[in-house]
């Protein structure tokens, strides 16, 4: 070697260095964010088409609202708060979270939340007066924000929380039951043939069976057989037919005039989303798909004849189409309307209801035996009627508007597959209470006359 | 030039190398010694939208089912958990018989844990326990707290909001159909399933 060469060579040797540790930075920080932040302590990376505003948004709020109140009573408010963010691991997802609440026609105010822990969940309460003696009666609706997050998230997404508030009940008390065999209309045994209806009882995954069925008043009767794929129907004098519906497993269905809906709970995706977004599909009796439309809604929970769907989340009712063809997001949004039948529990013996259309409210009060979930509460005429679902029976209550009792009776509540549980229950016109039992053989729809009898 | 090229290449590989072998045991999770109804709630919200698969544990969070043509029991190459899987990372068990201990699990961890939704129902050997049984009935809900579970011999699901009168909003690893959803559920009605809750959970984090 050359003496002369030496403050090269080193000076080669650091170039090689540099560039070899330049190479290892770019290597290890490139496939560092290809394995998903799999580094301790990364950050969220929010993705917008992750999540859907209306559907799964990326801080779910969850909050039971109340339905029904008496006006001197204090609302207890209540939210805990999900983060979809894989991301956070062990960290607590911390929100800030904000109640804005008004009274009557009034500005909206914050409402200090005190923090707390029920267990070991994280909690905010508040405590609300049902209505403010000058101003009126209570709405509501949270925010949460989130560093990982640009806007915060509202709830409901569109409307507020408006519990229904009455000053008088009218009372409808209840003695004991009388225990009825109702009429067996439909029986059908577990399978795939085209007069079976299909179980799946799987291990490790919940029993799926007929999630809903519906009756028409020509007698029709359509059952949702998700595990087959399709949709049953059964005129009067038996004869079944069927046809294919992509159904997800979950949903519901309804007869509408001369259509059939059928609410897929699960869905597709929708555009940039990759959330899948619940359908309702329209079809004529035969079957042939004449619309479908996305539904924009948190907890949809039911598919009414009018072919509003039911969002427990905020006790109101969307429109996914305009008559005939699909409505968009904003236009869903636009035109939610409050439900008008609210139900209530308030203690094991005791339950409001209310019928916003006629601005009343009742206090059903059960003085032998508990009364259990309420899946279904209606107006027929001037008369109600409330079904009551409990462990081994299913009580039915009809009653006129002043709370007099026409009749009350009990059958057998038997949920070999659990459906969910609304729509096990479907009603005439002339006030018939059908209802969707199943056993280990098969299942059976029944019909428990009203007060007026007969079938309709 | 094309010395500095290749040598910046080998310093790229390299680093890709070390960047897979330090994340390696990151992906296997670690045990931890703090778990809430907080964290389970946010945990189990990842889960939702994602696949169903018998016996398997990993999901990736984007809501949306990755291998929808899986079928039933595809294997370890399908998204989703099972019911009993999606309790047992959502509470963070250890995966051991009847340990109480904590255990991060990430998202895309394939594992499933040793409690069938049997196992869960009857105590899982130890590390949970009943708090009403069935029918727990609509006058239970003074026994239950969200992120407990309702568990029969063949399925389990989380509760996610408790309901007033008998329903209530579940949270479970559903079907290879319909893959984990969030819907109503009468389960504290059924005379199959008991409310089951972990034991050990911290008291904040």
């Amino acid at each position: 070697m050359i003496a002369g060469d030496q403050p090269q060579a080193k000076s080669e040797h650091r170039s090689i260095i540099a560039w070899l540790i330049a190479g290892f930075v770019l290597g290890f920080a490139s496939l560092g964010v290809l394995l998903q932040g799999g580094f301790a302590g990364a950050a969220p990376s929010p993705d917008p088409t992750q999540w859907d505003p209306d559907v799964h948004p990326p801080l779910y709020i969850v909050h039971e609202a109340r339905s029904v109140t008496d006006a001197g009573s204090i609302v207890d408010v209540q939210v805990h708060v999900a983060c979809d963010f894989a991301a956070l691991r062990t960290s607590e997802c911390s929100p800030d979270v904000t109640l804005w609440a008004s009274w009557g026609g009034s500005p909206y105010v914050e409402v200090p939340l005190a923090e707390t822990r029920v267990d070991s969940l994280q909690v905010w309460t508040a405590h609300l007066p049902a209505r403010h003696p000058q101003l009126g009666s209570l709405r509501y609706y949270f925010e949460a924000s989130h560093r990982a997050l640009g806007e915060p998230v509202r709830s409901p997404i569109s409307g507020v929380y408006e519990p229904a508030v009455f000053d008088s009940f009218v009372a409808v008390p209840l003695d004991a039951p009388t225990f009825v065999e109702p009429e067996i209309v439909l029986e059908a045994p577990w399978g795939t043939g085209p007069t079976e209806i299909g179980l799946e009882d799987g291990s490790e995954q919940a029993t799926v069976g007929p999630d809903a069925f519906a009756y028409a008043e020509d007698g029709t009767l359509a059952l949702l057989d998700q595990v087959n794929g399709r949709v049953v129907t059964v005129s009067p004098e038996g004869v079944w037919t069927t046809f294919d519906a992509p159904l997800k497993g979950v949903g519901d269905v309804a007869f509408s005039g001369s259509s059939i809906l059928v609410l897929d709970l699960v869905g597709e995706t929708q555009g940039l989303s990759r959330v899948r977004i619940p359908q309702i599909l329209k079809y004529d009796r035969e079957g042939s798909l004449l619309a479908k439309a996305p539904v924009f809604a948190m907890e949809p929970r039911r598919l009414l004849a009018s072919g509003a769907v039911v969002d427990e989340s905020s006790n109101s009712l969307v429109y996914p189409f305009d008559g005939t063809a699909a409505r968009s997001r904003s236009e869903q949004r636009a035109t939610r309307k409050p439900h008008s039948f609210r139900v209530q529990v308030v203690s094991d013996q005791v339950a409001w209801l209310a019928d916003l259309g006629t601005d009343t409210a009742f206090e059903v009060d059960a003085t032998t035996g508990e009364l259990g979930a309420i899946p279904e509460f209606t107006r027929l005429g001037d008369s109600y009627l409330v079904v009551f679902d409990q462990p081994n029976t299913f009580r039915i209550v009809w009653f006129d508007s002043n709370g007099t009792v026409e009749r009350d009776v009990t059958v057998a509540n038997e949920r070999h597959s659990v459906f969910l549980p609304k729509g096990r229950v479907a009603v005439t016109s002339r006030g018939d209470v059908l209802i969707l039992n199943s056993d280990e053989d098969g299942i059976s729809i029944m019909r428990v006359p009203g007060p007026r009898g007969g079938k309709s | 030039m094309k010395s500095r090229v290749a040598i910046l290449t080998g310093g790229v590989l390299l680093g890709m190398g070390v960047a897979l072998l330090v994340s390696k045991p990151v992906e296997a999770g670690y045990s931890i010694t703090c778990w809430t109804r907080s964290n389970a709630v946010s945990y189990s919200y990842t889960a939702l939208h994602e696949g169903y698969e018998w016996g398997g544990g990993w999901w990736t969070d984007n809501n949306y089912d990755d291998t929808p043509s899986c079928p039933t029991d595809g294997g370890s190459g399908c998204e989703g958990p099972d019911c009993s899987g999606l309790v047992f990372k959502s509470w963070a068990m250890v995966n051991s018989w009847g340990s109480t201990g904590k255990y991060y699990w990430y998202a895309g961890d394939n594992v499933h844990g040793p409690y069938s939704s049997t196992s869960f129902r009857d105590g899982c050997g130890g590390a949970c326990y009943d708090v009403c049984t069935r029918p727990c009935g609509s006058g239970s809900y003074s026994l239950t707290i969200p992120m407990d579970a309702f568990a029969k011999s063949g399925h389990i699901g989380l509760i996610w909001s408790e309901g007033s009168d008998g329903y209530d909003d579940i949270l479970e690893a559903h079907s290879n159909n319909a893959g984990v959803i969030l819907s109503e559920r009468s389960y504290r009605l059924s005379s199959s399933y008991d409310g089951v809750r972990r034991k050990n959970w911290s008291t904040s984090c």
